[in-house]
């Protein structure tokens, strides 16, 4: 920092690498700053500093401009991690776990929860095929002005764009770049349409590549087979028809090659259609110089290729064709999805039952559901009982039984009685509604990989058609006669095979695949990052409570010392009703179930780290932590052998005192989920340490982490001072995540390199976490990390196919193998080979379809639910 | 005089191809992927 004014206005930036990166942003923000001192650029963290009244929105469109895609960085967007000290007032005992009520009143947002869906527009993209074209539509959509972000998916042909701009404008950008737009409003229409399109574009593709390649053939089976493909005085009428035949297939069949490549060209810009229509035009221009001309070429270079530019069409419909079909096949998990929804409710108004569209259903609104039947929208049971199968949004396959006052969800099938339930959440809010979004949102997510490959492939296609042209220059220079048409046969077949659509497919093929399969797992990972990253883990953290444990505390033992069992509860439990704490719940449901009458307990009071305490009869009572209590003289006696015993079986002691003397300890223990000691395997299987924190004493946090299999744990440790040890175990080099129930565990769940939220059930804490877990248990850990792994090595291969494809294509199409073997490929085997590689890669990306977890019932504990072994087997 | 014109043609149509992708890009690619290359 230099001695200018306070900076305050902070961008986010990318792209930045080396300092003429950075003065050239502070020359752009000249006008703005009036000064190119003024502007702070930090390459290392890929900020841009900005004096107090710059105005952000305007200096991330030029600083975009100038070729660095840059955000105003939000004021909330704060790492979490600096926001987990708002307390709530009961924290109970020092050697109670979790803290849970901690952060409910400030739940930090994630550096990813601040973008909302405000502000972004929605398009439906047509005619883009590769990762050029990704690249050409971006940067059109960021050229609007008010954008912050543009992102286009080119799995599912759509485009976002954040910030505030007309989407007429948007559409505009993207139809002048060369590519078809409309603005996606209704989500579910625009599936059904783009559905539609798609059907229709396929049967398309596949008449023009009937049409091209039945011309190509025919060409070329005349030609060989009755007379020659050479033009000679007898047939140069002939072929002159033919060539005028040939350019109205080619414009018929390909004319979208050549419409995209002229306005990418015109934008400056190059991409797949470039090569092809230059490629196809080259062998179509030479023949048709041949056939109108013979003479002045020498009698061996009068060869026509006509049938190489249909042909080459033809393959290209082709390989687009096939494609179309396996990117309708990848997206299957969001179609699942879709169809889980009701079309209709059946609801009951002024006491009269009827059946209404789904999307007429308000909150409020009463709705009966019969067996078999699915449930229309999220609501809240006011009348029977059942059991639900919800095995769709959480993976969880058995029924769950649901009484009044229980929720439940939109899409999940009622399997056994007759309910009447209350609407409170409807259309685009509930559970399933959001989960569809997200499933779509991650697909279309990029992760680093992948960016990677679309700023190679920005360069490439100019790069090719240097090559080409060299290549040319060679073959007439230095090649053996006819040089010209070994010239353009070289220069046509490099420009065919280089087609980057392998490259531009390979990563959001596979992440599209992949998060699917991910959801199916009930899993939702958030962005593609968060995919790539769970595949490089290598250390996880594990909450204890609700994570490992059933987070449902119960009273294990009691031990009187001088007292009675049932006067002691009510103590107990007299003082704790005034608490709403976990662990005040396991006591009073003791209490509860003993049917104790509780004693009359005034002045309650918490005491962080300590326990509780009250008056009874004018004497002082307390419940709580050892240390306390002999803070406050009171002698335990034996009891201390009592509380061993408890922290040996996991459990923690509370120990109860009235006036200085003590009463009697009460052990309460959270049990651990039946399946967390064989989902912890699988982990250490996958060669990961598992490590975890818990607010517990040292004892009970032992006997846990024995008893669960677990490598390493901290003890004691505070809710807010979770995230310190994830980044202190970063900082040792570990690629870490953390594993919490989502709220209390915010702040670390941010701070690890990937954040896994574990809902039970619907009740899901999606925004702080990269990935949320549906279902309760921790094998979607294991899960998502062996889904995420499968994900990464398919996008590797698919690159690296695509890579390999191109870099040893372009040499033998150039005709490197010529002076050795007398290689040259023919431009019609470089159009094959290139619809061959699309597909190749989509039909790779599909295999991860198949893919299954090694989540298998005989790997489970001997304390493995049932219900949970026959999950997915 | 005809490989002396085609040479040169090529010549150009490459310095054309690295000034109109590279270092003309008003809007786009050429400014942006040309920052890779320093």
């Amino acid at each position: 920092m230099t001695d200018t004014p306070v900076l305050q206005t902070t961008l986010s930036i990318s792209g930045a690498s080396c300092q003429g990166c950075a003065k050239k942003i502070r020359n752009a923000l000249e006008p703005l700053t009036g000064d190119t001192e003024l502007v702070e650029v930090d390459l290392e963290q890929q900020t841009v500093a900005l004096p107090e009244g710059v105005d952000a929105a305007e200096a991330a469109r030029i600083v975009t401009e100038t070729g660095y895609p840059a955000e105003p960085v939000e004021e909330d967007a704060e790492p979490a991690s600096c926001c987990a000290s708002g307390n709530k007032s009961e924290n109970h005992t020092g050697d109670d776990s979790e803290n849970r009520a901690t952060a409910e009143e400030s739940v930090p947002s994630s550096p990813e929860a601040t973008t909302g869906d405000s502000g972004q527009v929605h398009l439906s993209v047509t005619g883009a095929t590769c990762a050029s074209c990704v690249n050409t539509i971006e940067k059109a959509l960021m050229s609007v002005s008010g954008i912050r972000h543009a992102h286009m998916n080119l799995a599912d042909n759509t485009a976002t764009a954040t910030g505030d701009a007309d989407p007429e404008a948007l559409v505009k950008a993207v139809e002048s770049a060369g590519y078809g737009a409309s603005v996606i409003e209704d989500e579910d229409e625009a599936d059904d349409r783009k559905q539609e399109e798609d059907r229709k574009q396929y049967r398309t593709l596949l008449v023009k590549m009937a049409v091209s390649l039945g011309l190509g053939l025919g060409l070329m089976v005349w030609g060989m087979g009755f007379g020659t493909m050479m033009v000679t005085d007898a047939n140069q009428g002939t072929w002159l028809g033919l060539g005028v035949l040939t350019l109205i297939v080619m414009a018929a069949t390909g004319g979208h090659f050549y419409t995209g490549a002229w306005k990418a060209f015109r934008h400056h810009n190059a991409n797949m259609d470039t090569l092809i229509a230059l490629g196809t035009g080259t062998a179509w221009l030479y023949s048709i110089v041949v056939a109108s001309i013979p003479g002045a070429l020498p009698e061996m270079a009068r060869h026509v290729y006509f049938e190489a530019s249909a042909m080459i069409i033809g393959l290209i419909n082709l390989g687009q064709a096939l494609e179309l079909r396996a990117k309708g096949k990848t997206s299957e998990a969001v179609r699942r999805l879709l169809d889980l929804r009701a079309k209709t409710a059946r609801v009951i108004r002024n006491g009269e039952e009827r059946d209404i569209p789904v999307e007429e259903v308000q909150k409020g609104d009463h709705i009966r559901v019969r067996p078999g039947e699915k449930l229309p929208v999220d609501g809240v049971i006011a009348e029977g009982s059942t059991r639900i199968d919800e095995s769709m949004l959480t993976g969880e396959p058995m029924p769950v039984s649901k009484s009044e006052g229980e929720e439940v969800s939109a899409g999940t099938l009622n399997t056994h009685g007759s309910i009447v339930y209350e609407a409170t959440r409807v259309g685009s809010e509930t559970a399933l509604a959001q989960i569809i979004r997200l499933v779509k949102k991650a697909q279309g997510s990029k992760p680093a990989i992948g960016r990677l490959a679309d700023k190679i492939s920005s360069v490439f296609v100019p790069t090719v058609m240097l090559i080409a042209l060299v290549a040319a220059l060679v073959w007439y220079n230095v090649g053996p006669e006819p040089a010209v048409v070994h010239m353009m046969v070289a220069a046509t077949t490099v420009l065919i095979i280089a087609c980057p659509c392998a490259l531009g497919l390979a990563t959001p093929m596979s992440v599209m695949v992949g998060v699917g399969k991910a959801a199916e797992y009930g899993a939702l990972i958030r962005q593609g990052d968060a995919l790539q990253t769970a595949g490089k883990l290598d250390l996880v953290i594990l909450d204890k409570t609700g994570t490992i444990t059933e987070g449902h505390p119960a009273v294990t033992r009691v031990h009187v010392s001088d007292s009675d069992e049932q006067r002691l509860l009510a103590i107990a439990a007299g003082l704790e009703q005034h608490s709403e704490h976990p662990l005040a719940e396991a006591i009073l449901a003791k209490a509860r179930e003993e049917d104790v009458q509780l004693e009359k307990v005034t002045g309650f009071e918490a005491l962080n780290g300590k326990g509780v305490q009250g008056e009874l009869d004018g004497e002082p009572v307390r419940l709580g932590n050892r240390k306390w209590l002999e803070q406050e003289g009171i002698d335990l006696g034996d009891l201390a052998d009592a509380a061993r015993a408890i922290t040996e079986e996991a459990g923690t002691p509370l120990f109860l005192a009235l006036g200085g003397k003590a009463l009697g300890v009460i052990g309460v223990a959270d049990a651990i989920k039946p399946d967390s000691k064989a989902a912890i395997r699988r982990l250490h299987d996958a060669g990961i340490r598992v490590m975890m924190v818990t607010g517990d004493v040292d004892g009970t946090a032992r006997a846990i982490a024995k008893k669960a299999g677990i490598d390493d744990y901290r003890a004691e440790v505070l809710p807010e001072d979770k995230a310190e040890v994830v980044s202190e175990m970063r900082g040792k080099g570990f690629t870490v995540a953390m594993v919490g129930d989502g709220i209390n565990d915010a702040p670390a769940l941010a701070a690890a390199d990937v954040g896994f939220a574990i809902g039970t059930g619907t009740d899901v804490a999606i925004e702080s976490a990269g990935i949320t877990l549906m279902r309760g248990s921790l094998h979607g850990v294991p899960d998502a990390i062996e889904i995420s792994r499968a994900t990464v090595k398919n996008i590797h291969q698919n690159l690296f196919g695509a890579f390999v494809y191109n870099t040893m294509g372009i040499p033998v199409a150039a005709g490197l193998l010529y002076p050795v073997w007398g290689i040259l490929m023919s431009p019609i085997l470089a159009g094959a080979a290139m619809s061959l590689s699309s597909v190749t890669v989509v039909s790779n990306a599909n295999r991860l379809r198949l893919f299954r977890t090694s989540h298998r019932p005989e790997r489970n504990d001997s304390n493995s639910d049932p219900k949970q072994q026959q999950e997915r087997n | 005089m005809e490989t002396l014109l085609v040479n040169a043609g090529g010549l150009a149509l490459m310095a054309a191809i690295v000034w109109w992708f590279w270092l003309s890009g008003s809007d786009d690619t050429g400014s942006n992927d040309h920052q890779h290359h320093h």
